[in-house]
């Protein structure tokens, strides 16, 4: 008899163990899925809380928390979950169990749209805070700091061929010459890359993990600057490293525009408006490389004016 | 066990790398290192504390020059002649034949002579295909560079194996028996890239000169990149050839070869210490050994027919150095080292010594860039030297820059800087052991030169005002120095004798010696002006104005007017042209007759083609279009007649 007792106390204890979850469930409101423990993934987190509006709860989640099933119990119900990373945003499209809406955040495009989801989903239930910057802004950073520079050098891979059509498109708008490459594997970018220095007036590196990796990026810019050439870049690091300017939205930009996005959904509509990229942005310019390349850098604060960006 | 780890642990570190292709915000958020950290930023040039002339690639290109020292035509202010077909005198003020007062450095290597002074242009084994930039510091630059880089400092700096990936050949023929061939292969993966350049060339000189030239050139790069931002390089060259020498007019140096061998090996280290901090540390050695069998004529009774001696010379210099250049603060920037080296000289006809000559030297350095407000730049800084028969030596500088905006910087500076005499200058002792038709000894001449070691070094005193002035709107930049320059303990080379024919003569009975004998004051100015017209032309002008009030044995030592305007166009279709007009001045050089003015045209025209991934070019080539004139006049007066030129090349890259 003892051991039945004991039988029907684990029971309750194990309902108890999964019974928050379903607590959630029944209330239904946001789930925030951070991709990893990094500072940038709170960020996010942060400004997104900030942002939303108390109505609605939001419980925010590590992915490594996950245990099996309970991310289809989260999707099986009215949720919003808003995955901040490409990798929580494939977890969540795995395990979706076909009811919950889903806003990705600080995903790249390329990568958001790659991602495979559940068939009976509705798409007007999926959208994406892209962590990537539209072509128009970095030609016209280009056309702010380097207003000589007509011939802009670019290298991508297979991947990123819709990316540099649009660019090469929105630059000829702009009377600029996009000399681009692309490769397929990386020993083909350093050969690509001396080939378009020669002719270009400006380097953009445009995000792509075969022709700009933490691995290459020594040699990217060290043979950039040998040909005595700037290079626009797309993130904060990129300036730091040695790319005289760049064009990037922050995660706390990011989390911006997620929370304006997720107040426009409702458990009961469950829909979103379509995926974008974050209307907020900042620039920073690297000054001691552009003054080593004789490069004369306009006003930062005046350029942000011009260019619609914000100071971080 | 160790070794073990190493390899887990790469293998760890490459597994992300490989698994990173997939794009992922990670990109995006990624802390990467500083790559161009502050302190190894170059010097942009509206900062330097001198007026540089860069000569690009595509200028070098467009030039169509094949011998190095023709470039520095190209260069405001500097005379470039030729004393033979393969002896050029590169001089920036003081034309002379061995232009001592110039320090000349190929990827920071100085292949300055230890021996006689100057640089063997000819000798070096290095393919101007092979050339990235030079930078040309037009003044003193002591206190950067030490002593000998009084007149003007000339930094070759050679292509990155990874920029020439590939394989290219060079052909090209022409007049004056003019025959070149070189091929270059380069590659490498990511991190490590190496060439190697093989050439041949040869000509026959100019008309009326025995000074007919062939040499087969090796020239290696390597470049490793190294874990923790660590950077090695390894160069090496070798030339070796013939040259001819001497003149039916010279009765102690009849017509014949030099054999000429030179080769150098280079070594250079770079570390990043942090962001704010770099090491740089070099190493070289360098050889040149100039062998020749003199034939002499024949003087009854004194010196039978088939009479000869040996008149061989040997150069070498071990060098190490190092150097921190230091981000101290936002607006402060430092860059200190020090460097031993050993000069090794060796001839038994300049020295009267089969034992080498050995002179060691050390030196330390350092400078600051200091900008205490946007508008306004300090660089102050000093070289220290010890050097045998000189002691130590200071060569401060201190330059103060006023760029009220981006577009224009405004500089004035003064300087000082020191020539340390040769080996030649110190301790030549010059007498001919002259042999006879059979192999035995015949004499021994009395010295022609002896030197007393007294020569002080010569002494620079520079001060100059710049302007560099940027206007994009117009594509045009210009850049102009006005300076005053005191140059004192000049060395000549002067007879020790009553009159100077106590000088002269098989066996003189004085022999010459190397004294300070005065001073000179230099003004001038220099401009060049740069302007991109269009899209496809570019226009290059240089001016410069030398006014000489000399108290030394030479009056008129440079051109006063040195005047250069080359144009640059690009046809379509991938043609090139190129028309540059010298104008030079009558002078004197040092060691020569009266140089009339002379006036000269070259032209260059080349079509650019494309056929299956094989890139080629053809030009055309010209060299003093117009009529025909006297380049550096040494001793017989004449003979160096420059006649118009024409050359076909070839290039493919594949």
């Amino acid at each position: 008899m003892t051991s039945i007792w004991k039988g029907f106390i684990c029971f309750f204890l194990g309902l108890a163990w999964v019974l928050p979850v379903g607590g959630a469930m029944a209330e239904t409101g946001i789930h925030l899925v951070l991709s990893e423990e990094g500072a940038a993934y709170q960020e996010v987190s942060d400004s997104f809380r900030a942002g939303v509006e108390t109505r609605a709860a939001v419980k925010v989640w590590q992915l490594a928390d996950f245990a099996p099933g309970q991310m289809e119990a989260l999707t099986r119900e009215n949720n919003l979950l808003v995955p901040i990373g490409l990798k929580a945003t494939r977890y969540v499209a795995a395990h979706h169990a076909g009811q919950a809406a889903i806003l990705g955040l600080m995903v790249p495009k390329v990568s958001a749209e790659q991602i495979q989801w559940p068939a009976k989903l509705s798409r007007r239930k999926i959208a994406f805070v892209y962590v990537d910057q539209p072509v128009t802004r970095p030609l016209s950073l280009i056309d702010a700091v380097f207003p000589d520079s007509t011939r802009v050098g670019v290298v991508v891979s297979e991947e990123n061929a819709g990316l540099l059509k649009q660019l090469a498109a929105e630059a000829s708008r702009r009377n600029l010459v996009v000399n681009a490459e692309t490769v397929t594997r990386d020993e083909e970018v350093g050969p690509a890359l001396r080939r378009i220095l020669a002719e270009s007036d400006v380097l953009l590196l445009l995000p792509d993990p075969i022709t700009i990796n933490a691995a290459n990026v020594q040699n990217v810019l060290l043979t950039s600057y040998r040909f005595r050439l700037p290079v626009v870049g797309f993130s904060k690091g990129l300036s730091k490293a040695g790319a005289v300017a760049v064009a990037y939205s922050s995660p706390a930009q990011i989390g911006r525009q997620g929370a304006q996005l997720a107040a426009r959904w409702s458990p009961d509509a469950g829909v979103l408006p379509p995926a974008q990229y974050a209307g907020e942005f900042s620039i920073a310019f690297n000054r001691y490389v552009a003054r080593s390349l004789g490069v004369t850098l306009p006003d930062e604060a005046e350029t942000r004016k011009r260019l619609g960006a914000q100071s971080e | 066990m160790v070794k073990w780890a190493a390899a887990l642990g790469l293998a760890v570190l490459t597994g992300p790398a490989g698994a990173a292709q997939e794009l992922s915000e990670a990109l995006f958020l990624a802390e990467l290192p500083t790559v161009l950290t502050a302190s190894r930023l170059a010097q942009p040039i509206m900062d330097a504390p001198n007026a540089i002339t860069v000569l690009d690639r595509p200028l070098i290109e467009a030039s169509g020059y094949r011998s190095l020292a023709d470039l520095f035509r190209l260069v405001p202010g500097v005379y470039v002649g030729q004393t033979k077909g393969w002896a050029y005198s590169v001089s920036h003020t003081f034309a002379d034949e061995f232009s001592r007062r110039m320090q000349v450095l190929v990827d920071g290597r100085s292949v300055y002579q230890p021996t006689i002074g100057g640089v063997d242009w000819e000798s070096l084994p290095l393919s101007v295909d092979d050339i990235e930039r030079i930078e040309m510091v037009r003044g003193p630059n002591a206190a950067s560079f030490g002593a000998n880089a009084t007149t003007g400092v000339i930094n070759i700096i050679t292509r990155h194996p990874a920029d020439v990936a590939g394989r290219m050949l060079h052909v090209s023929v022409g007049d004056n028996g003019r025959k070149e061939s070189w091929f270059r292969w380069s590659g490498g993966a990511e991190g490590s890239s190496q060439r190697v350049t093989l050439g041949r060339r040869e000509d026959d000189g100019l008309r009326n000169q025995f000074d007919d030239q062939r040499s087969n050139i090796f020239n290696y790069r390597g470049d490793f990149a190294l874990t923790g931002g660590q950077a090695l390089s390894l160069q090496a060259g070798y030339l070796e050839g013939t040259r001819g020498q001497g003149s039916l007019d010279d009765l102690a140096s009849q017509p014949h070869e030099q054999d000429v061998n030179s080769y150098y090996l280079q070594l250079d280290y770079r570390r990043s210490l942090g962001d704010e901090h770099e090491l740089q540390v070099k190493s070289y050695f360098n050889h040149l050994l100039l062998e020749e069998t003199v034939p002499v004529s024949v003087i009854p009774p004194l010196v039978p027919a088939g009479s000869y001696y040996q008149r061989d010379l040997l150069g070498e210099r071990w060098h190490g150095e190092f150097q921190i250049n230091s981000q101290l603060g936002p607006g402060l920037r430092s860059s200190t080292g020090g460097y031993l080296r050993r000069d090794i000289v060796r001839s038994e006809y300049y020295w009267n010594s089969p034992d080498t000559l050995e002179t060691d030297s050390w030196g330390v350095f350092g400078h600051a860039e200091w900008r205490p407000h946007p508008h306004w730049l300090v660089n102050a800084g000093a070289f220290y030297e010890d050097y045998p028969h000189v002691g130590g030596k200071w060569s401060p500088r201190l330059t103060l820059h006023w760029q009220p905006s981006s577009r224009h910087a405004f500089r004035a500076g003064i300087s000082k800087a020191y020539r340390n005499p040769v080996a030649y200058e110190t301790d030549a002792d010059t007498r001919i052991r002259l042999i006879g038709a059979s192999g035995t000894p015949l004499f021994t001449t009395t010295p022609y030169i002896l030197a007393s070691n007294t020569a002080l070094p010569e002494e620079m005193v520079s001060r100059e005002i710049g302007y560099l002035g940027q206007f994009p709107e117009h594509g045009l930049t210009l850049d102009v120095r006005l300076f005053r320059e005191r140059y004192s303990n000049y060395i000549s080379l002067d007879c020790t004798g009553a009159s100077k024919s106590d000088c002269s003569g098989i066996n003189p009975s004085a022999p010459r010696d190397f004294v300070n004998t005065g001073y000179a004051i230099q003004k001038g100015i220099e401009t060049q002006v740069k302007w991109q017209a269009t899209a496809d032309t570019q226009v290059l002008a240089n001016y410069a104005f030398l006014n000489i009030d000399s108290r030394t044995d030479e009056q008129r030592y440079s051109p006063p007017h040195i005047s250069g305007l080359h144009l640059m166009h690009r046809f379509p279709g991938e043609v090139d042209m190129t028309l540059s007009q010298y104008w030079v001045s009558a002078f004197e050089p040092i060691g020569s007759g009266p140089l009339p003015a002379y006036q000269r045209l070259d032209a260059r025209l080349a079509k650019h083609f494309k056929i299956n991934g094989l890139r080629g070019l053809v030009a055309l080539t010209w060299q003093n279009l117009g009529k025909s004139y006297y380049e550096f006049d040494y001793n017989v007066t004449g003979t160096n007649l420059f006649e118009r030129r024409g050359y076909v090349h070839l290039q493919l890259d594949f």
